[in-house]
């Protein structure tokens, strides 16, 4: 899946950033010539990417560590306080999330969403946390198995 | 029968008649539903005089029965405790469980899980199998457990589980279960758990027979007056003034209960093989109704002919699947774990008349083999309980022949007397799945699919392994047993597994959370019983 199929869906985005204020066009006291190149160095990065690829959302959402410091106070809806932004080393079957290589794919948990956002963005689930922490606390399998 | 008109211990057509009197006891109740001719049966077995007598006897001691000891001896009642195994050789399921207790946040969410939880279908709420009262009283006692362990000294205590068993379920976010801190920080297992529990049984002076196994009940007048037991060889005649606590534990261990309630065979179980079912014919004999008999929660587990009970299984993380007695796999491996995981095991050939995966065999590789124990060293037989020392790199087991080794595929499944072809075909089929990282077969999780590729190969025999049984006498929610019309029987009460409330298991925890509960209203209404 393609976020922007055609240069149309590309200048749409720009005019729906428009009023945003941070790349507004026509504001010259706002946005600096290196703003402006961003903006189109991101646009056309994202008119060619792939919405299942982490890479894709997190040319927005990301750094991968500012999506760890952001939700660091999150609470799972059991109750529950557990960073959800964690790494999955799949060469580590026995401790995976200690190696800090391999984000999960956004995509196990959210689901991708249009440019620009135009319904409502579903909440992220836990399942794909829960098929192995089947208590629900998070805790270390080890602490039980 | 001797001068008090009880019958000796040689006297065996004197026994044979004092049983079937007190089985007639119970049977009259229930067939004429008057008070005369149990009246009648029971008083003629009545001894002239008692050895000895106490306000509440509580039958078994596990958690069930400390939590009813605790409570009657709190609210004044003298308290004894009875218990058939020796204090050297005590392995209740209590002490051998993982010590987890449920305690939900809220009674409106435990009630609104329950309500599910308690359906013998759960996507038919016609099929509900417990009254909307007992369900009320299991939400409001059961969130009073980590208080009342508090207050009984209880450090603190460890989540262990954080929700329900199912997202799906409403209330599922409020079933929390928890462990009794220990000094480490982590949770206490079943055996330091039960360790706090005796120790405020003893600090209360509470008094514990061990090896005193009860025999039967006695009754007069359709109530229930005292407890025959055994000791050093010789019947003791115990009166309770106000009431007999039956907290027995399940009947596990009992093979004839096991054939005639379980849908097949053989199941086993990781629990007290000295739960023999004890408790269970002591109520039938008074006419107490039977509920839950083939509940179950559990998954595989593996029994060997030279061990008294299962071991609880410790697949891990390294390369291993499960097959059917054919050298199929069935399942996503990581599916058959979970309280209903048995049902996996369930499945019958109407054709061939033979149940396909019974038993099942875990297959792995030196990796795994390596790796450690393939039980729980955490709880159950090779826990603290130490009915077991199980090697940490099997090599034991594979001495004792309960796990089987060999160079090749080919050659393991000649020694499970498996087909050759189709295990190699079945091994060679998943390591294509674990080099693609996706099993097109079953779906298991990705991050399971791990190659099964370096010799020697190994394999372990599983069968549909539980926890315990649930079944057994009908309780009410005053946790009095009923019999088969629905009235309590009078001054008995229950607690525990023997005959527990679930119908589907709510979540870890539950049973001992169960025993805490039942212990603490049986115990408080056997003590409110007038002398």
């Amino acid at each position: 899946m393609r976020l922007l199929k055609t240069l149309a869906q590309a200048a749409t985005v720009c005019l729906l950033l428009q009023p945003v204020g941070a790349f507004a066009f026509g504001s010259t006291e706002t946005v600096s010539s290196a703003d402006f190149a961003a903006l189109h160095r991101y646009i056309i990065k994202i008119s060619s990417a792939d919405a299942t690829n982490s890479e894709t959302c997190l040319a927005c959402h990301g750094p991968f560590t500012a999506l760890q410091q952001k939700t660091a106070d999150y609470v799972a809806p059991n109750g529950v306080p557990v960073n959800p932004h964690i790494t999955f080393d799949m060469a580590m079957p026995n401790d995976p999330h200690s190696s800090g290589k391999d984000p999960i794919e956004c995509t196990e948990c959210h689901q991708p969403h249009s440019i620009p956002i135009t319904e409502p963005v579903p909440p992220a689930n836990t399942d794909m946390c829960v098929a192995c922490h089947h208590t629900g606390t998070f805790r270390s399998c080890s602490n039980c198995h | 029968m001797d001068r008090r008109g009880v019958m000796k211990k040689s006297d065996d057509n004197s026994r044979r008649q004092f049983l079937q009197s007190m089985t007639a006891a119970g049977l009259g109740i229930a067939t004429s539903g008057t008070m005369i001719g149990t009246a009648q049966a029971a008083t003629s077995v009545q001894p002239e005089s008692w050895d000895e007598e106490t306000d509440v006897i509580v039958l078994g001691y596990g958690a069930a029965g400390a939590a009813a000891a605790i409570t009657a001896h709190d609210d004044g009642a003298q308290v004894l405790l009875l218990e058939k195994q020796a204090a050297d050789a005590h392995t209740c399921n209590s002490k051998l469980c993982f010590g987890v207790f449920l305690t939900p946040d809220n009674k409106d969410d435990a009630i609104a899980y329950m309500k599910v939880a308690s359906r013998v279908n759960v996507d038919m709420p016609e099929s509900q199998d417990i009254d909307d009262a007992m369900i009320t009283v299991w939400a409001e006692e059961m969130g009073r457990n980590n208080a009342w362990l508090s207050e009984l000294g209880a450090p603190g205590f460890v989540l262990f589980a954080a929700q329900g068993r199912d997202a799906n379920w409403p209330g599922n976010n409020a079933i929390k279960a928890y462990q009794i801190a220990g000094s480490d920080g982590r949770g206490e297992v079943g055996t330091g758990m039960f360790d706090f529990l005796h120790e405020k049984v003893v600090g209360r002076g509470i008094d514990i027979r061990w090896s005193t196994p009860a025999r039967s009940l006695v009754s007069k007048d359709g109530e229930v007056v005292g407890v025959v037991a055994r000791k050093d060889g010789r019947d003791v005649y115990i009166r309770a003034r106000r009431a007999v606590v039956l907290s027995t534990g399940g009947f596990n261990a009992d093979e004839k209960a096991l054939k005639t309630y379980l849908p097949a065979f053989p199941m086993t179980f990781y629990g007290n093989p000295g739960n023999t079912g004890d408790g269970l014919r002591m109520a039938q004999a008074l006419g107490a109704d039977l509920w839950h008999m083939t509940v179950l929660g559990g998954g595989f587990k593996s029994k060997f002919d030279d061990f008294p009970t299962a071991f609880v299984l410790s697949f891990g993380s390294d390369a291993h699947i499960v097959v059917d007695k054919s050298g199929r796999r069935f399942k996503a491996e990581n599916h058959l774990g979970g309280y209903s995981g048995y049902w996996n095991a369930l499945v019958y050939d109407t054709v061939a008349n033979t149940w396909p995966r019974i038993p099942s065999w875990l297959i792995f590789d030196e990796r795994r083999r390596t790796a450690g124990p393939l039980t729980s060293t955490m709880f159950g037989a090779a826990g603290p309980a130490a009915m077991y020392e199980w090697s940490a790199d099997n090599s034991r087991e594979i001495e004792r022949g309960w796990i089987l080794q060999a160079d090749s595929i080919e050659e393991l499944a000649g020694k499970m007397g498996m087909e050759a072809d189709v295990l190699t075909a079945e091994v060679e089929r998943y390591n294509g799945f674990a080099a693609d990282r996706h099993d097109a077969d079953h779906g298991r999780m990705a991050q399971q699919l791990i190659a099964l590729d370096r010799p020697p190969y190994y394999a372990m025999q599983l069968l549909p392994g539980l926890n315990n049984t649930f079944g057994g006498p009908r309780r009410n929610a005053r946790a009095q047993i009923l019999d088969v019309f629905g009235d309590p029987i009078p001054r008995l009460y229950s607690a525990g597994e023997l005959g527990s409330l679930y119908v589907q298991y709510p979540q870890g925890g539950a049973n001992v959370g169960e025993c805490f509960a039942f212990g603490r209203i049986a115990g408080r209404n056997a003590a409110a019983e007038q002398a």
